[in-house]
Parts: C-alpha cells; sequence; structure tokens
C-alpha cells in the first residue's frame, strides 16, 4: 500500500487517509498484473481501440514517469471505475488513468467544442434555461440534433435532459419551512436546471425527517472537466465551490447531496485530481454526505415507521460513483423499507453512458454496447419504474428504455405521500 | 449501522460464510477491497489432493485422510464431521444458485491448463476429468488466436494415458480473444447451432468427445455447452485456461447477485481502515471513508498474500491487514532456501483456536471474530490441492460458530 494511505488497525485514529495525487500514483507499485481488472472492463469489450485498465492504468504509467509522449488510450476511459472496484490490491486504476488524461490535455491535445460546452453544465443549463420550452422543441428535433453532431460532435441520440428554466429556485423561494435541525443542500448544475423535481422531493424528505434546509450554492462541481482533462479549467471552479460551502461546514451543518458524482468529487477527487489537501478543502470534504447514505446511516428507523405501501415492480439500477464512495449501494436498503414494493437489483456494472462520456460522436456506440446488459434486464423485467441515484445514467437509462426513471429519494417522497 | 455480521472479503469462504449467514436469517454486510481470488480457481471443489499424511502418490479418499492431517490443519480444527456436513449444504446451495457439482466417491483427476493432472473431488457437469476420456477419441478446440489455452500441453498429457487426441483451430466468435471477451460473446450469440454446425465441420469423424477452453459463457456457459453437445452428437466438456478464470468469475458473480438479491449488502471496493473491539462486545469497523458500522460477529476472509489478507514486511514476517490478528509462521521468509520459504509463505497464517476464533496482541482469544480460507495458517493450498474444499468448509464452520455465538449473546 502506499505510504499516505497506509491503514492503521489500531481503533485510535493517527492521521486521515487521504489519496491526493502522489498517493494515487505511487499506488501503481502495488499492481501485481493479476489481470482482473481487465477481465472485468466493460469498455475494453466493447472495443479493440482501447487497450484495458491494466495497460492504461499502471503499467502504462511507469512510462509517463519519464515523459513518453502523446498516447490516446486514456481517453477511451468512461471513468466507471469498476476496475479499482476490483482490485484486489487498493491500485486507484481509475485515477490514474483520470490523471493521465489531464496530462495528455497539458501537453495539448484538443479537446473538442462539444465536450468542452457539456463540461460547463450550469453555463448551458442558465442560457438554455432562459426560454426552456424553445431549447426543447429544438433539442428534440432530431435535424437539428444532426447538425449539431456534425457542428460540435455530440452524438445525435446522446441522450440530453431537458432544460427546466429555473423551477426549483421558484418552489425552494417560495417554500415557508417549520424550525428544525439545520442542514445545507447542495444541488449541484442538476436541480436548478435540469432535474428540479429530485431536489423538491429531497427538501420535503428532510422536512419530514425534522430539518430545516437551506441552499447555499448552485455552482458545479466541475467533474466533467476533472474526468475529460481539462483539469487547469476546472482548479478555480472547484475552489469556489469549496469556498462558497465552507460556512456550512464551519457551522458543522451535514452538505447532503442527491448526486452521486458531485458528493464522489467534493470528498474525493479534488484532492485526487487537483491536491486540494488543506484544511478547508478537508473539512468541506468530510461535511458532504450522499443523500441515500445519510438517510440510511441516520433515519432508518424513522423512514421505516413512516413510509407507506407501494406495490410497484421496481428496478434499481446503482450508478458507477457508488463505487467510488466504497459504500455498497444504501438505496437498496432504504428502497427495502417501503412495504409492499417489488425491488430488482441490477445485475449491470454501467449504464455505459460514463457521465458525459457517451456524449461524444465517436464514443456513443462504445457507450451503447456497455449498457447493453442493463437494457436487456430492464426488457426482462419490466419493471414499472427504475431508480438510480445519477442523474446522466437516469437520463440515459429512461432515454433509452421509455420507462419512467427517478432517484431514489423521489421514490421515498411517494412512499411518504401514498397514505395521504 | 448495526447488522448482526460483517464479512471482511469476497474469498469463496467469505461468499460461503455470508450465503450461510444469511440462510439462517442473520443482517449481514460483506466489504471486500477487490475481487477475490475466484478468478484464479477452476470449476469444481479441490477437497485435498496431495498429502505427505497419507502413503499415497496422490489422495484417493479425501475425506478419510482429513484425520491424518496435522493437527493444526483447519480441516481437523472443524473437525471431518462438520467438513462433510460443510461440503453436502455447499452442493446443496450451489446447484440451486448456480450449477450442479457432484461430490464423487474419490478423486477424480482433472486436467489443468499446463495439462497436469490434479485431483478434485467435486466437479460440474461439463469439466472434463482423464477417468471421462478414457479409451474415448478427443479433439481439442482452439479459438484461433486465444493465447491463454495451451491445447498442446493437454494432448501431450493426453498422450500419456494412449487417450488419442488432436488439436483444432477454428474461428473465434469475437474480435477480442481475452478469456473474458471469449465469454461474453457467447452470452452475446444469437445462433448458437449455426456456430456449432460449422465447427462440427472442422472436426475429424473419429472424435467421440470435444474439449473447449472453459470459455463457453459467463451467464448462460450451461446453455452452451447443452446446444454444442445436441449439434455435435457428442459429449462437450470444458478445460480450464489460464487466468483469470471464467468459471471462477461465474462463480463469484452468482454468489455476488445471490447474496445481493437476497438483502445482504456488498460493499465491493471498500477497505477497513481501523476497528475497535472488546471481549465480548460488538465490534465497530470503519471503512476507508470514515463511515462507521457496527456488528455483533465478524468473519475474515480476506484471503492471503496475494489477495491482501496477509501482507509480509521487510524482515519476512507476515501479518494480517484488516484488524492485525495474531499470525503464525514457521521461519520468516528469505531467500536463503526457496523451498522451505515457500512452504513458510503458504503455511502462515493467522493462529486460531478449533472455533477458528484468533487472537490479538497475545491477548485472550476474541469470541465474536471468526477467521476462514487462506488467512488461516497451518495449510498450503498450492502443494494440497485443496483450496475450495478447505474455504467452503471453514466458511460454513465460521457461519456455524457466529450462529452459536449470536444466539447465546443476542437475548434470543
Amino acid at each position: 500500500m502506499p505510504e499516505t494511505a497506509k491503514r492503521n488497525s489500531d481503533s485510535t485514529r493517527s492521521d486521515e487517509v487521504i489519496w491526493d495525487s502522489a498517493a494515487v500514483l505511487r499506488s501503481v507499485d502495488q499492481c501485481t498484473k493479476c489481470g482482473i481488472c481487465h477481465a472485468h472492463c466493460p469498455v475494453a469489450a466493447a472495443t479493440g481501440e482501447f487497450p484495458g485498465p491494466k495497460y492504461t492504468g499502471p503499467q502504462a504509467q511507469r512510462f509517463r514517469i519519464i515523459g513518453s509522449g502523446h498516447e490516446l488510450s486514456p481517453i477511451l476511459c468512461s471513468g466507471c471505475g469498476v476496475c479499482t472496484s476490483v482490485c484486489p490490491n487498493n491500485v486507484a486504476i481509475t485515477d490514474i488513468i483520470t490523471l493521465a488524461k489531464a496530462e495528455i490535455g497539458g501537453h495539448g491535445t484538443k479537446i473538442g467544442i462539444g465536450q468542452k460546452l457539456v463540461n460547463r453544465p450550469e453555463l448551458v443549463g442558465r442560457l438554455s434555461g432562459v426560454f426552456p420550452w424553445l431549447t426543447n422543441a429544438l433539442l428534440a428535433n432530431s435535424l437539428v440534433r444532426r447538425i449539431v453532431e456534425l457542428v460540435i460532435g455530440i452524438h445525435h441520440k446522446a441522450p440530453l435532459p431537458k432544460v427546466h428554466g429555473r423551477k426549483f429556485d421558484r418552489w425552494f423561494a417560495d417554500l415557508l419551512q417549520p424550525d428544525g435541525t439545520p442542514i445545507s443542500f447542495f444541488t449541484g448544475c442538476a436541480i436548478g436546471n435540469y432535474d428540479p423535481d429530485v431536489g423538491i422531493a429531497m427538501v420535503r424528505v428532510l422536512n419530514h425527517l425534522g430539518y430545516k434546509v437551506d441552499v447555499p450554492t448552485d455552482l458545479c462541481c466541475s467533474l466533467p472537466m476533472l474526468s475529460s482533462g481539462e483539469t487547469d479549467a476546472a482548479r478555480p471552479r472547484a475552489r469556489a465551490l469549496v469556498d462558497a460551502l465552507q460556512p456550512a461546514a464551519t457551522a458543522n451543518k451535514k452538505i447532503i447531496s442527491t448526486s452521486t458524482s458531485c458528493s464522489l468529487t467534493l470528498r474525493s477527487k479534488y484532492a485526487a485530481f487537483l491536491d486540494m489537501t488543506d484544511h478547508v478543502s478537508r473539512n468541506v470534504a468530510n461535511a458532504t454526505v450522499d443523500a441515500c447514505e445519510f438517510l440510511l446511516h441516520r433515519h432508518v428507523g424513522q423512514l421505516r415507521n413512516t413510509l407507506h405501501p407501494i406495490p410497484l415492480k421496481v428496478l434499481y439500477h446503482g450508478p458507477c460513483q457508488l463505487r467510488g464512495h466504497q459504500m455498497g449501494q444504501p438505496a437498496v436498503e432504504l428502497l427495502r423499507l417501503i412495504p409492499g414494493i417489488n425491488l430488482e437489483v441490477s445485475e449491470a456494472d454501467c449504464c455505459g453512458i460514463g457521465g458525459t462520456y457517451g456524449y461524444d460522436k465517436d464514443k456513443y456506440d462504445i457507450a451503447m454496447s456497455v449498457g447493453k446488459t442493463l437494457i436487456d434486464q430492464v426488457k426482462q423485467v419490466r419493471p414499472d419504474v427504475i431508480v438510480c441515484d445519477s442523474e446522466t445514467c437516469r437520463w440515459n437509462i429512461e432515454a433509452q428504455t421509455s420507462i419512467e426513471t427517478i432517484h431514489p429519494v423521489q421514490m421515498l417522497m411517494r412512499a411518504l405521500d401514498a397514505g395521504d | 449501522m448495526k447488522t448482526d455480521a460483517i464479512i471482511i472479503g469476497s474469498e469463496l469462504d467469505g461468499l460461503v460464510a455470508a450465503t450461510r449467514l444469511c440462510e439462517r436469517g442473520y443482517s449481514v454486510r460483506l466489504f471486500s477491497t477487490g475481487a477475490g481470488s475466484l478468478h484464479y480457481s477452476s470449476d469444481g471443489i479441490h477437497v485435498l489432493g496431495f498429502s505427505q499424511a497419507t502413503n499415497e502418490e496422490y489422495v484417493s479418499k479425501p475425506i478419510e485422510a482429513i484425520s491424518q492431517l496435522n493437527q493444526d490443519h483447519p480441516y481437523q480444527k472443524i473437525g471431518k464431521d462438520q467438513a462433510i456436513d460443510a461440503l453436502s449444504w455447499y452442493v446443496n446451495m450451489i446447484g440451486d444458485v448456480h450449477q450442479h457439482v457432484l461430490l464423487n466417491d474419490c478423486n477424480k483427476m482433472v486436467i489443468s491448463p499446463a495439462g497436469l493432472n490434479i485431483p478434485i473431488y467435486g466437479t460440474s457437469k461439463h469439466q472434463a476429468t482423464i477417468e471421462q476420456l478414457d479409451r474415448e477419441n478427443v479433439t481439442i478446440v482452439v479459438f484461433r488466436g486465444h493465447r491463454d489455452f495451451p491445447a498442446e500441453l493437454i494432448a501431450v498429457e493426453l498422450g500419456k494415458k494412449d487417450t488419442p487426441s488432436r488439436v483444432i483451430q477454428v474461428d473465434a466468435p469475437s474480435e477480442f480473444l481475452e478469456n473474458a471477451a471469449l465469454a461474453k460473446s457467447f452470452d452475446a450469440m444469437e445462433d448458437l447451432d449455426a456456430y456449432f454446425a460449422t465447427i462440427g465441420e472442422a472436426i475429424p469423424p473419429e472424435t467421440n468427445v470435444v474439449l473447449f477452453p472453459a470459455v463457453m459463457g459467463f451467464s448462460r456457459h450451461q446453455e452452451v455447452l447443452v446446444t454444442a453437445e445436441r449439434v455435435l452428437g457428442m459429449p462437450c466438456l470444458e478445460v480450464p485456461t489460464l487466468p483469470p478464470s471464467i468459471p471462477g468469475m461465474r462463480l463469484e458473480h452468482a454468489f455476488v447477485s445471490h447474496l445481493k438479491n437476497n438483502g445482504i449488502s456488498v460493499h465491493l471496493g471498500a477497505s477497513i481502515s481501523r476497528s475497535s473491539f472488546d471481549e465480548n462486545e460488538s465490534i465497530v469497523i470503519w471503512d476507508s471513508m470514515d463511515r462507521q458500522y457496527e456488528a455483533s460477529a465478524l468473519v475474515i476472509s480476506s484471503g492471503g498474500v496475494l489477495m491482501g489478507g496477509l501482507n509480509v514486511d521487510s524482515q519476512g514476517v507476515i501479518h494480517e491487514t484488516s484488524l492485525g490478528l495474531d499470525t503464525y509462521q514457521s521461519e520468516p521468509l528469505n531467500a536463503i532456501s526457496v523451498d522451505r520459504s515457500l512452504h513458510a509463505l503458504h503455511t502462515a497464517g493467522v493462529e486460531t483456536d478449533n472455533a477458528l476464533r484468533p487472537k490479538r496482541n497475545g491477548s485472550g482469544t476474541i469470541q465474536n471474530v471468526f477467521v476462514t480460507g487462506r488467512t488461516l495458517a497451518h495449510w498450503n493450498p498450492a502443494a494440497e490441492s485443496s483450496s475450495e474444499g478447505v474455504c467452503v468448509a471453514t466458511g460454513w464452520a465460521a457461519a456455524e460458530n457466529a450462529h452459536q455465538y449470536l444466539e447465546e449473546h443476542n437475548n434470543g
């Protein structure tokens, strides 16, 4: 194990384990080349262009250290994290590959305009949210989508979300909350622009459990930039977000996130990719918690007593970021608390979309091939509703299956409402 | 977050312990740093293949040989009767969850990827054994370009038994030629009949058994092989490839999927950063992102040195990695004698009492922690060819011992 990431088996905790970029890269030496990562990699199974995580991760990294120049293979990694999760020896394979993407970006390999646009979801959301009906109508037009693909390289079938103007902001501004334990809700770019109903459900569930919710910021966590190699552009944005969340962390408030990717970015990826290991960043990281993780660890008893039956067939798909969180699938445990639910759990490792990976016209087919296991299972199970914690996965799954796909807290909210 | 039991590690023994505890109605959470060593395990159950305790070249009756083993051997600790119970429970369970495994009267010989004969006690339906090939005429099929299947070595070994055989090359069903890619392509294949009909044209008429590399699908390998048998009109068997082992991955996937569907939370990719426990009290562990989990009993199934359950320091001393449990090793590992060092490495591990309970820092036995499989000392999976047998037996015994502990301490 790398020195800074050394585990301590004593009950007294010495130093916090932080995987900064040095620790990530040092984990290369833990690789025994067993090949388990390669056998599980969904991208390597879908395309011969990608040499696989063992090669692109620890193996090629040894040559990156001596600066061997240009390579393209890291770009083909979707960042799903299966490799890291199956590695028996704690090699941070996905993070090694992501750092390599940043290095390639630094060497001047061009990041396309389409990728640069999807890397700025809050900007796109703001612009298109001025006249949401117009944006939605335009993006529903296949000719427009062909032109978009031709000009900026976003695949014409890529599952773009609908824009909603500022629906959540307006709803939240009018909300009268009862007094309660203060808690912060980090909405990220998705709730304000694309997924207002998830935010509304989250606030209502938290109110129900006795919390008074504030929304400190709607800045973007910049994970799309970090995972596509636009590291320098991400740096000031990450700092601004940490500064915006600092008062909540300092006030000992939990910072709840309904996006498994935003929360993972705050908790560990700023350290891994930007070396943000300062006191403020770590305070914010430690205050940040995934919505389902929070509910499972704190409120199982309360939820169990207040959830009403929902006799639906539900398929749960755990998004890739849960692997990075290393916390199993807390949503499964929460959904099982709903009386009468007929719950099936996805057998697939990944829905394929990989955040914004599958939006690229050159990677869309790989993404669809990766996601085939899940789509086949949906066809076989024929659920009434699909549940998934991550926004881009939900948009992708809904686009491909035409079955309503919601966040676990929306399901919980429905079960709380069902008795009324 | 309290559950009745926490399992650390997704080795075969950990998966067995989790399944058994779940079956007994306990709440279980399983943590594993990565996927387990089933990726190196072929198919079937090796119970005990070789032992210096018997005077045979190889062990023919493994269950009977258990009582001749060293008193510290894991089989001896749990006893022959429990080992028998464990194996018969496992065969029933795995038949429901994954595929039928048959326990034979005595060891048979299975063909290893290097063409060696390895004694095996429990075999699956399509697993090739030397006994099945006796007096047959064998064709070994190689997918052109598939490098992890040394068919020529298998042919040489069959030749020593006067079994006529030949190797033929056929077009692979996929563009990519790793074991996993080949297996996935059989899962996705639309017209199995047509594919095997084409292979049939390349098989010489004198053939009456066909051997394939064990890559004939992940989730539908049984259907694939049954179809092959119907189309070709003769037995079609699998021979293990070099790692990663597809039969092992199939088994692991079947287990994990079974556990998830039965309400067990599997935390894959999670390590244990620290722990806190006192004798007879509940155990608290923290994962590497500092989440806290509590359990009344703990099973340590984190594997040996290869899987990170044990590590070796610069002085050649073995340590247990999750809880820092006391270990045994015959001597420090050094380069003076490779054979002795290898023996010391393989037989090193956690020291326990007969209930598989360890100690820490030389203090008294910890009542609610149970250690299984390769994390245990006093056995040599490679030299004995006993891996799956010991893992099943100790995983099951740990679950039964944890059950007994939970019954006594949970106040009903």
